[in-house]
């Protein structure tokens, strides 16, 4: 027993871990994630690519490997924790608790981690002003207005949804503005503005002088070409309306963009119409992780600082 | 020229006219410190975070979201950290003034870098995910965090080079120093404000995104730095490999995850 005590508190087996850890996780980097055994061996041949697939490098956070080391770096951080500690209350010297209190909070980051990884629940979805959605927990959701505002170079400057939140017909949030990085908090709940998108369609007069429509994915062919129809934006100016937006292929190769306005010709095809409805893209998530991870994050500043005062004071 | 870049330009001007004492009483024989160039290394800082406001001014946001603008503020904070540095020192040995000398070409090569063509220089307010307060805590801390290791590496680089024990001991004082300042500073930037930010940004406080992971390697290599040194008692030449390996590390979060791997923070290249 007191053998494997005294292999877990070992600072050597602290350093290899770290060593383990960093070379798997920068290996990591350099390999597509969550590629299938086949699409490896497709990318880096079969010697390169059957090693990467059995290293468990390509599905970095859930292969053996990374939990393994992880787990042997808990272990020896709580008994290396356990162990100071317990040797700093029985010395008679002077007494500091910084490195103590960063080791901790490694622990208590652990633990939020372990929490988010098993218990965190996500859900992604699109809404259109008008549009209602039911929330775990009971909520529903209405959007009664969304703004994209741009840049007048076209860059995206903000995403504001417009929502009222309510429980059994009760209003608990109203004319609530959720913009990124201003997320909307009901309990344990967090509503994130994530991205933008359209639902687009257009009218267009063909060569023959016929009406017709078209949806998104759909394409003109154009000699050798296809022409994609992708989506549609806002005008930079509002009284514009939309953009509808190409995408031309050659073969399975994009090769350029381009966007048309109402009445412009793509080669014998004239834009008559370009309708849109704008779509805010949300995210729902309920982390209970993140409050550990938060109270672990002040633990280490307070540490590190702690540790800081100390070795600029020459104490250790 | 817009009146950024010109200040920018008197920046580097300034980097370099500190440079040229440096080398005058480097090859000077007694070891007396120069007594002005670590005034003229503020001014320099000073000028270069004149870039940065008037960027700010003109986007009404502080202006550190961009690849120019993070490699002039990294500039700026490593020549006010050079100063700051020669000020707090009670005596200027060899070692110190190489520090300095080194700390110095860094900041040069740093705002030289940002003037390269492949560094997109507009001044261009946020997108929405970097219009946040903890993402400008984040990026300023880590870089203020990064000066301290940038110090190290050129220490570390001069202590492999040394033969005399004596200097030896000196510089690796300044090694030693200077990890244990920028570790909490880079801790709290880089991971800390980084992961609140993510957080905020995308409801996730850590995704294994590249730059995440290799910000991660950077700080387990200093971690290991720390506790090779206050715990193993290892120091010399184990402790000079791993601040040279953490800095190219940094360098590699900074620059090369932006150009060669994708990812949450591909739009830096923006």
């Amino acid at each position: 027993m007191n053998g494997i005590f005294k292999f877990f508190r070992s600072v050597r087996l602290a350093i290899v871990l770290i060593s383990v850890i960093i070379v798997y996780s920068l290996l990591s980097t350099l390999v597509p994630q969550g590629k299938s055994g086949v699409e490896l061996v497709q990318s880096f041949g079969p010697v390169l690519g059957r090693l990467v697939a059995f290293s468990g490098i390509g599905n970095f956070t859930t292969s053996p490997i990374f939990y393994v080391s992880l787990t042997m770096f808990i272990l020896n951080l709580s008994v290396c924790s356990v162990d100071r500690f317990t040797r700093r209350l029985k010395s008679k010297a002077v007494r500091h608790y910084g490195p103590d209190i960063i080791h901790l909070s490694l622990l208590v980051l652990t633990m939020g981690a372990l929490i988010t990884t098993t218990v965190r629940r996500q859900q992604d979805f699109t809404m259109a002003a008008g549009d209602a959605v039911n929330l775990p927990g009971g909520y529903t959701m209405s959007l009664t207005n969304f703004q994209f505002i741009q840049y007048p170079d076209g860059r995206p400057k903000a995403w504001i949804s417009t929502v009222d939140v309510s429980q059994g017909g009760r209003i608990l949030r109203k004319a609530y503005r959720i913009e990124v990085n201003h997320p909307l908090t009901i309990g344990m709940m967090k509503v994130y503005q994530m991205n933008y998108s359209s639902d687009a369609s257009i009218g267009f007069i063909d060569p023959a002088g016929q009406t017709d429509t078209m949806k998104v994915g759909e394409a003109f062919s154009m000699g050798a070409d296809q022409l994609v129809f992708v989506g549609a934006r806002p005008a930079v100016s509002p009284a514009q309306g939309w953009v509808a937006q190409f995408q031309e292929f050659r073969g399975t190769s994009p090769i350029a963009n381009f966007e048309f306005g109402t009445g412009e010709k793509l080669g014998q095809y004239t834009i008559q119409t370009i309708t849109a409805r704008e779509l805010t893209g949300l995210r729902a998530a309920v982390d209970p992780g993140f409050i550990p991870v938060l109270i672990a994050l002040t633990l280490m500043g307070i540490g590190l600082t702690l540790t800081s005062i100390h070795k600029s004071k020459g104490v250790d | 020229m817009a009146f950024n870049e010109v200040l920018a330009v008197i920046g580097l001007a300034l980097v370099a006219v500190a440079a040229i004492p440096q080398i005058v009483f480097f090859l000077k024989k007694g070891g007396e410190a120069d007594p002005f160039s670590h005034w003229v290394l503020f001014a320099a800082g000073i000028v270069l975070l004149g870039t940065i406001v008037v960027r700010s001014i003109e986007i009404d946001f502080p202006a550190v979201t961009n690849t120019y603008e993070a490699m002039i503020f990294f500039s700026a904070s490593l020549c006010i950290v050079l100063a700051v540095l020669r000020l707090v020192s009670k005596k200027s040995t060899s070692a110190l003034r190489w520090s300095i000398f080194g700390g110095t070409i860094i900041a040069f090569a740093l705002v030289m870098l940002s003037s390269s063509p492949i560094v997109e220089k507009g001044v261009n307010p946020p997108i929405p995910a970097l219009h946040s307060y903890w993402l400008v805590l984040h990026v300023t801390m880590a870089f203020v965090g990064e000066s301290f290791f940038a110090i190290s590496m050129v220490t570390a680089i001069a202590y492999l080079l040394t033969k005399d024990e004596e200097r030896k001991k000196a510089i690796d004082r300044i090694m030693y120093t200077t990890v244990m300042i920028g570790y909490p500073i880079y801790t709290a930037g880089a991971l800390i404000f980084g992961a609140i930010w993510a957080e905020y940004a995308w409801g996730v406080y850590w995704s294994w995104d590249p730059k995440e992971t290799w910000a991660l390697i950077t700080w387990l290599v200093y971690t290991a730095f720390l506790h090779t040194r206050l715990v193993m008692k290892v120091k010399g030449k184990v402790s000079a490999i791993l601040s040279i390996t953490g800095f190219l590390f940094t360098i590699f979060t900074f620059a090369g995850v932006n150009y060669i791997l994708s990812g949450l923070h591909s739009y830096v290249r923006q």
